[in-house]
């Protein structure tokens, strides 16, 4: 709403941060020259911390209600989620000269300044989600067309491969059912079944059925070496494999490679592993992308959750001897 | 042959066989979960911490408490009032400045107020006075100053004291440009002689080489010119020459300041308060009383003048200074009575104390001899009011000199300490005190100006570093940036009594405290 979707990502990052800016700044900026601070336990002071902690918890309550999202209510409005987490974004920018001006610039004792800190922080991790939100998700859109769910990468790449056993050891491996050895075995045995789809880009083919291998001798054996020794481990374990074919340039070579050994009616198929290769590139891709973009959120939990203790310690105390 | 699958359908089926994946949390959401866990463990401990460590009160100070209070630093309810959530109510949640500057530093330390006229004033500064805190800040820091207190305390209610005296519509702000001239300035500027002074003396004369003469000084004087100790020596008495031993430069005695100004922390003149010695002295603030048996008698011995009864001629004889007319009466009879004696009837020797017994006069000349002393000793009484109103201004009534003002202190609501100063000479501060660049005309014998340049003179040195300052002379000068704070000169409590040291009775804490009970904080 604030942050219209036809802006472009580099003029949102600057009204994010300008604000952000100029929350904390503006305060200060008026108070200094005039040497009119508000004292923390002045009357305006406790005002200013009591607000501070009424939007800090409802700030937190955005937890609970993500958790529970499909609770609803009445009047609908104040039930959405979305809206919700609008007004948890601008009400957390918004708290930043409330506690600033509270804490009067400064950090106070070791609790004020534990929770100024925590808190300081918790608005620095905030504003990082805010922006990267803003910039990833169309870097990901661009860079990674065939995404796929960032958790289930392994698992989906490895389905390439074959099925999982149910109790895994060295004698009892992922079995070698997937489409890698089924296209491998439509190329190099013999007697492939009619009518048999393989999916290749374009949708598939329909692989004619012959009576010997298509692929023989020592060209088989290079191929079959080749998934073995590099497409296989690069599926299962991505760039930790250390496989050539992290680098997209690597990879073509090594397919082009490839290719001059096999008769051009193998290339759909060698097609088609090239682009499993290129897959599990992006969805490597797509993992790091999906940490810069998710990651924050725990830093951002776990700060506020530390600093919304502290600062019932805090003003409990305060109360006690303010 | 079968159609090619769409890629859509082509991503589904990776899912194939564990679709339930959704509901297996992802590394992010577990990494939430123990971000929420660290953070509720972070704050048991703390709690934990707060409630059972017994210096948890550190976590909520707003710094180390200042020197004097180090041993508290932990302890918060030494000084501040707790107060419990039963002690909230609607009217006082907010009012945490309130609750916070609740002290009770009373316990140990009496202050008393500032003046009692301010409660009478009432206003919205009358209770300002009633909280310590809101002048003396602590939890500045160990070497934090609890005295060295800014302005804007001070000027909040006497911003309009010049407009109070009458003598300045303007507002007071600081010292460097706002604050009055001293008042005794005020009433007597420069060139004005000061006449509440009741003494006459010139400096002027007596920092003169020589401290020239036109005539002599008594008939033992042998000659006028400047004056030598031989040559008072000759006039007067050996202490004369005593006095001035490293003074006279053989062309004249040359007086320094030091030679009748003395610090409080000196060696009292010998002879001097003689009990004084081996006791502890004053730190050097301020001068004391100039003393005439030390400093005057020397050159200004008093006695009772020659007598003459008849055709007989009585001797005059020493008197001390400081006497009541009936005790001068007193001495000036038996004086005069002991030199008619010796005048006209040596046997009379006898009388004196193991003399003979058998020359006693009959009734009727001894009521002769007793009229004789009484018109010698009206008569000397003439002679010594002469001689002391060569110094002093002569007193009403019965008084044989009007009484002196106290002026070892001249800024009684102000501190100076003259040890701090002592850098500079004393004319810089004091015009009109050194040694005059001629022989001053004769007489000079009228109660000076005050000897004290004005406030100006401070802000040379203490005023905001670079500020313009016009000094006495006109010159203009740059301010050295030397501290000026109200409280840099000016006390507070006890205003009333100001010359009232620290140790004066009324800021005696009520009742002391035992060891025990002091590091607790009091009781």
């Amino acid at each position: 709403m604030l942050l219209s979707k036809n802006w472009s990502v580099g003029r949102r990052v600057s009204v994010i941060l300008a604000a952000t800016a100029l929350a904390a700044a503006l305060p200060y900026a008026v108070m200094r020259p005039l040497n009119a601070w508000v004292e923390p336990s002045s009357t305006a002071g406790v005002v200013l911390g009591l607000v501070g902690l009424v939007v800090i918890v409802f700030e937190m309550l955005l937890m609970l209600r993500k958790r529970y999202r499909r609770v609803r209510g009445w009047p609908p409005l104040l039930w959405n989620v979305r809206l919700w987490l609008w007004v948890h974004v601008v009400l957390g920018v918004a708290v930043l000269p409330v506690i600033l001006v509270h804490g009067k610039y400064g950090f106070g004792g070791i609790l004020p300044a534990a929770t100024m800190a925590l808190f300081l922080a918790t608005i620095a991790s905030g504003v990082w989600g805010l922006v990267v939100q803003q910039w990833l998700p169309q870097e990901l859109i661009d860079e990674v067309p065939d995404e796929t769910v960032a958790s289930q990468v392994d698992r989906v790449a490895a389905g390439y491969i074959g099925k999982k056993p149910a109790v895994w050891s060295k004698e009892h491996d992922r079995d070698r059912t997937g489409e890698v050895f089924r296209l491998l075995e439509s190329l190099t045995l013999e007697g492939a079944e009619p009518g048999e789809v393989l999916p290749v880009p374009g949708g598939g083919a329909a692989v004619e059925a012959r009576s010997e291998a298509l692929v023989r001798d020592k060209p088989a054996e290079e191929l079959w070496l080749f998934c073995e020794g590099i497409l296989v481990p690069y599926l299962e374990r991505g760039r930790a494999s250390l496989s050539p074919l992290r680098s997209e340039y690597e990879a073509r070579r090594r397919f082009a490679q490839l290719r001059q050994t096999l008769p051009a009616e193998a290339f759909p198929a060698i097609d088609r592993l090239e682009q499993l290769a290129k897959y599990r590139r992006e969805w490597d891709t797509q993992r790091r992308v999906n940490a810069w973009l998710h990651a924050w959120v725990p830093a951002h939990v776990g700060l506020s959750a530390a600093m919304t203790g502290l600062m019932f310690v805090h003003a409990v105390r305060a109360l006690k001897f303010w | 042959m079968r159609p090619p699958r769409s890629p859509s359908r082509d991503r589904s089926d990776r899912f194939t066989g564990f679709r339930g994946y959704v509901r297996i949390p992802d590394r992010y959401a577990t990494a939430k979960r123990m971000a929420l866990l660290a953070a509720l463990v972070l704050t048991g401990l703390w709690l934990i911490v707060e409630i059972w460590h017994p210096q948890a009160a550190a976590f909520h100070t707003h710094g180390e408490l200042a020197n004097p209070h180090a041993a508290w630093d932990h302890q918060c309810a030494a000084c501040h009032v707790q107060h419990d959530i039963a002690d909230l109510s609607w009217s006082n949640v907010l009012d945490a400045n309130g609750r916070w500057h609740k002290l009770t530093c009373t316990k140990c330390h009496a202050g008393p107020a500032h003046h009692e006229s301010v409660k009478e004033m009432g206003g919205e500064w009358a209770g300002f006075h009633d909280r310590c805190s809101n002048c003396h800040h602590d939890h500045g820091g160990r070497t934090n100053s609890l005295t060295d207190i800014s302005d804007n305390h001070c000027v909040g209610c006497h911003r309009d004291v010049p407009h109070a005296t009458g003598s300045d519509p303007s507002k007071f702000g600081a010292f460097a440009s706002d604050h009055l001239e001293f008042r005794a300035l005020r009433d007597f500027p420069a060139g004005q002689n000061y006449t509440p002074r009741k003494l006459k003396f010139s400096h002027a004369v007596h920092m003169t080489p020589g401290m020239v003469t036109t005539t002599r000084l008594n008939d033992k004087d042998e000659r006028s010119g400047p004056l030598t100790a031989k040559r008072l020596k000759e006039a007067y008495s050996p202490e004369a020459f005593d006095r001035f031993a490293g003074l006279d430069t053989g062309s004249g005695v040359e007086l320094k300041c030091a030679s009748c100004h003395q610090l409080d922390a000196q060696l009292p003149p010998e002879g001097l308060g003689a009990a004084l010695r081996g006791q502890p002295r004053a730190e050097g603030a301020y001068y004391l009383p100039v003393n005439y048996d030390a400093s005057c008698k020397a050159c200004h011995p008093i006695a009772a003048p020659l007598g003459k009864v008849f055709s007989l001629e009585v001797k005059g004889f020493p008197l001390p200074h400081r006497m009541e007319r009936k005790q001068l009466t007193e001495l000036l009879g038996g004086g005069y009575a002991l030199g008619l004696l010796r005048a006209e009837q040596p046997g009379a020797e006898a009388l004196l104390p193991g003399g003979r017994l058998d020359g006693v006069p009959p009734n009727r000349e001894l009521s002769k001899f007793g009229v004789k002393v009484g018109s010698l000793a009206v008569n000397g009484m003439v002679g010594v009011k002469a001689a002391c109103a060569k110094c002093h201004v002569p007193g009403k009534d019965d008084k044989l000199v009007a009484p002196l003002p106290q002026h070892t202190v001249w800024f009684p609501h102000a501190k100076f300490n003259h040890v701090s100063h002592r850098g500079l000479t004393c004319a810089e501060c004091h015009p009109g005190t050194d040694r005059p660049a001629a022989t001053p005309a004769y007489p000079i014998n009228e109660v000076e100006p005050i000897a004290i340049r004005g406030v100006d003179s401070c802000r040379a040195c203490h005023a905001p570093a670079g500020h313009e300052v016009k000094l006495p002379d006109t010159t203009v000068t740059r301010a050295a940036g030397v501290r000026h704070r109200c409280t840099d000169c000016h006390r507070y409590h006890n205003g009333e009594q100001p010359l009232h040291g620290l140790g004066s009775t009324t800021r005696d804490p009520r009742p002391p405290q035992t060891l025990a009970e002091f590091l607790k904080g009091g009781k």
